[in-house]
């Protein structure tokens, strides 16, 4: 077995090591965020500034990066989160990961702070520090433009040099965008980190893996969904059913449902916009839609950005949203924290609580107030704080809409209390995805399931949250994990008895999905291809991989991050939603449109084999083979 | 007569983005949408999320939610992503 190497550099003074992970932590957290988390804990005291020199970013890959297995181009950052103060952990397709593997390492740990603008170089097995005073200032697209051509390159843009709270680095069009990473770079003073290599990646069964992976292939091909309707409307696809569904954020979530969704949907998108589709390396989905900006073709939006930066800012202008998505990519910043924080400061606004120069009738001034964001300027500069911060001085924590810190993404939650919980749970704070996703079981998908019954959906939450934690730890794309709704189902359609009875089936589960995680990994100790990630794993590294171990490698790595949140002084409290979406129906004759997490939380802690203020038992920390934390 | 919206790929096949059919439930419209568009716009139909007056299809009677007169029918695609 080839055990992972990472290399500890310390900015400070330039110096860096070589390291190789354990067979023994390979194996229980296999890398990307997983083991990010683990080594986070381990090399970081209780307490740190996020942005202080002592504190320290993972930039990591997962045993599948460049193996050529579908869709696993992914590489992670983990980081103290600068927005919510626990875990951070943001992945990106870009090619950086591919070549920092091809480089000779798997992972590099940064701390220090370098003493000028500076960018790591890793080349061959080796690595050095060089002064990139040039660059200073230069958007993500110059940035790596300047930069020799051959390298995977993972940058920042002027939002992270000057310390905006959520801004995100960038590698290729490709942005690791949620919890700050490019603020951690620029308080680094860290512009890029580069890397170039010919080492290949070399796999325990390499005729077992390729025929693996040309039958995944095959079937992501015919799915439906990863098959045909990814390729054909990218995420953006989601936006007509998530309004006909009311989960669509509209007006900072006072609404679920837009009037004007139809300007902004996926299929206008497809129809009067798409150049063509295109995709990440190794991925034969192909979702990301390119389209038009200034006469350039550019990255189009995802799912996400069309919400926030549409409904729920009131702006129904696609060139627009075109072109804030492409703008804040250049500046570097997120778009969801961003355009979440500017529906925040409207509504502030609005009620007269606070004056930050915004024009929401004049949605083109949308373009000024990005800039002013990025660069600090003026009234709007303040929103690089986020939302969070903004509550506080200026009050309206009832609609602040985020969970621990970290703003929402594009699911209205009162009509999908699942995912309700799964923002209030998720250890990077409101992330759909790291909360378990299932608005696409109760809202979206094919599925037809009741989306506001809090009963089996903190079974559902664990069980999704688990998954999509392990494949991110192997370096997949969560994408691939859509393709374990049976293809069936999409031929029957979702009003289909079929589809009515998944959805019925999966919360009638619960009680088994309860009790799954006490019998993991041994209740799965297969392989088969409606996971085919743990069989891909094992061709691939010669680790006994199941699809129980492959699930435990989640439910590890969500302990450890619920640790790390502990230890950093987040508690049940920080569990929590917005009172907006907790307290006000969003449909005033319908009292059960808020999301029910009183009901919801005692059985997820419960599920998690956590205590009632949600701190994980010594029982299952043993069972996960996790150390106990130190005491004080 | 119900009216009926069409999204994605089913406007594109039917050529039109709205119309108005007869049908008392989801069934009788998509046998509609069979007869003056033809089996393939019919098994499309099938397979997109069907909305009746806001309310999802599937969240109700499946294919055998009432539809009437006045009532708003939407066929979305079925899509994913996140």
């Amino acid at each position: 077995m080839i055990l992972p190497v990472y290399a500890q550099v310390d900015l400070t003074n330039g110096r860096w090591r070589k390291c190789t992970i354990s067979a023994r932590l390979f194996e229980q957290y296999l890398g990307g965020k997983a083991l990010g988390a683990r080594l986070l804990t381990d090399l970081t005291p209780a307490g740190l500034d996020p942005l202080s020199p002592e504190a320290v970013l993972i930039v990591n890959t997962g045993p599948m990066n460049d193996t050529g297995a579908p869709s696993s181009s992914r590489f992670n950052m983990t980081f103290k989160n600068v927005l919510t103060g626990g875990i951070a952990s943001s992945n990106c397709g870009g090619p950086f990961g591919m070549l920092l593997k091809k480089a000779g390492f798997d992972g590099i740990i940064l701390c220090g702070k370098a003493p000028e603008l500076s960018m790591v170089v890793v080349e061959d097995g080796k690595i050095r520090i060089e002064a990139c005073p040039q660059l200073q200032g230069l958007d993500t697209e110059r940035t790596q433009e300047e930069l020799p051509e051959r390298y995977g390159k993972l940058v920042i843009g002027p939002a992270g040099e000057n310390g905006v709270r959520f801004a995100c680095a960038a590698s290729g069009e490709r942005v690791a965008g949620r919890c700050g990473a490019g603020a951690v770079m620029g308080s680094k003073n860290l512009k890029a980190v580069i890397a170039f290599g010919t080492r290949e990646v070399v796999k325990a069964d390499p005729e077992g893996f390729e025929a693996h992976t040309r039958k995944w292939v095959k079937l992501l091909k015919k799915h439906p969904m990863t098959g045909d309707s990814l390729p054909r409307y990218g995420s953006a696809g989601l936006v007509s059913k998530a309004n006909a569904s009311g989960v669509l954020p509209t007006r900072n979530f006072t609404r679920g449902r837009y009037e004007h969704y139809e300007d902004v949907s996926g299929e206008t998108l497809a129809d009067t916009r798409l150049t063509r589709n295109s995709g990440c390396v190794s991925c034969p989905i192909r979702c990301e839609r390119r389209v038009k900006v200034g006469g350039k073709e550019v990255k189009g939006p995802e799912y996400e950005t069309l919400g926030l930066f549409g409904p729920n800012v009131e702006n129904n202008d696609l060139d627009l949203i075109n072109e804030l998505n492409y703008k804040c990519d250049l500046l570097g910043m997120d778009t969801i924290s961003l355009a979440g924080t500017i529906a925040f400061a409207m509504e502030l606004q609005k009620k007269g609580m606070g004056d930050f120069g915004l024009k929401p009738d004049q949605p083109e001034d949308l373009l000024r107030v990005v800039e002013d964001v990025a660069y600090g300027r003026g009234p709007a500069g303040e929103l690089g704080a986020g939302s969070k911060i903004l509550s506080q001085k200026y009050g309206g924590a009832d609609f602040a809409i985020h969970a621990k810190g970290l703003e929402l993404a594009s699911y209205e939650p009162r009509k999908s209390v699942g995912m309700g919980l799964g923002y209030a749970t998720a250890n990077r704070g409101g992330c759909h995805l790291n909360g378990g996703y299932l608005a696409l079981l109760e809202s979206v998908g094919v599925i037809s399931m009741d989306a506001q019954t809090p009963k089996g959906k903190p079974e559902l939450t664990v069980f999704f949250q688990n998954g999509m934690e392990a494949a991110s730890a192997a370096g997949f794309c969560l994408f691939t994990m859509q393709a374990m709704i049976p293809g069936i189902l999409f031929h029957f359609g979702p009003a289909s008895f079929a589809c009515r009875a998944a959805g019925k089936g999966m919360l009638a589960a619960r009680p088994l999905l309860g009790q799954i995680w006490k019998v993991m990994p041994w209740a799965m100790p297969i392989n088969c291809m409606l996971v085919p990630h743990s069989k891909s794993i094992a061709l691939a590294t010669g680790l006994p991989m199941t699809i129980g171990k492959f699930f435990t490698v989640g439910e590890r790595s969500y302990n450890v991050e619920r640790l790390y949140n502990l230890r950093e002084g987040l508690t049940a409290a920080d569990d929590a939603l917005p009172g907006r979406l907790t307290k006000t129906p969003q449909d005033p004759d319908r009292p059960d449109t808020v999301v029910p997490l009183d009901q919801m939380l005692p059985v997820y802690y419960k599920v998690r084999g956590w205590d009632a203020n949600g701190v994980p038992t010594a029982k299952r920390l043993k069972h996960l083979g996790i150390p106990l934390p130190k005491e004080g | 007569m119900a009216m009926v919206r069409y999204h994605g790929r089913l406007a594109e096949l039917t050529g039109c983005r709205e119309e108005s059919l007869e049908g008392t439930n989801v069934t009788r419209v998509l046998d509609q949408i069979k007869k003056r568009h033809g089996s393939e716009a019919a098994r499309l139909a099938k397979r997109s999320h069907i909305i009746v007056d806001k309310r999802s299809a599937g969240a109700e009677k499946g294919f055998r939610t009432p539809v009437g007169t006045d009532s708003m029918v939407e066929f979305i695609p079925v899509c994913g992503g996140g």
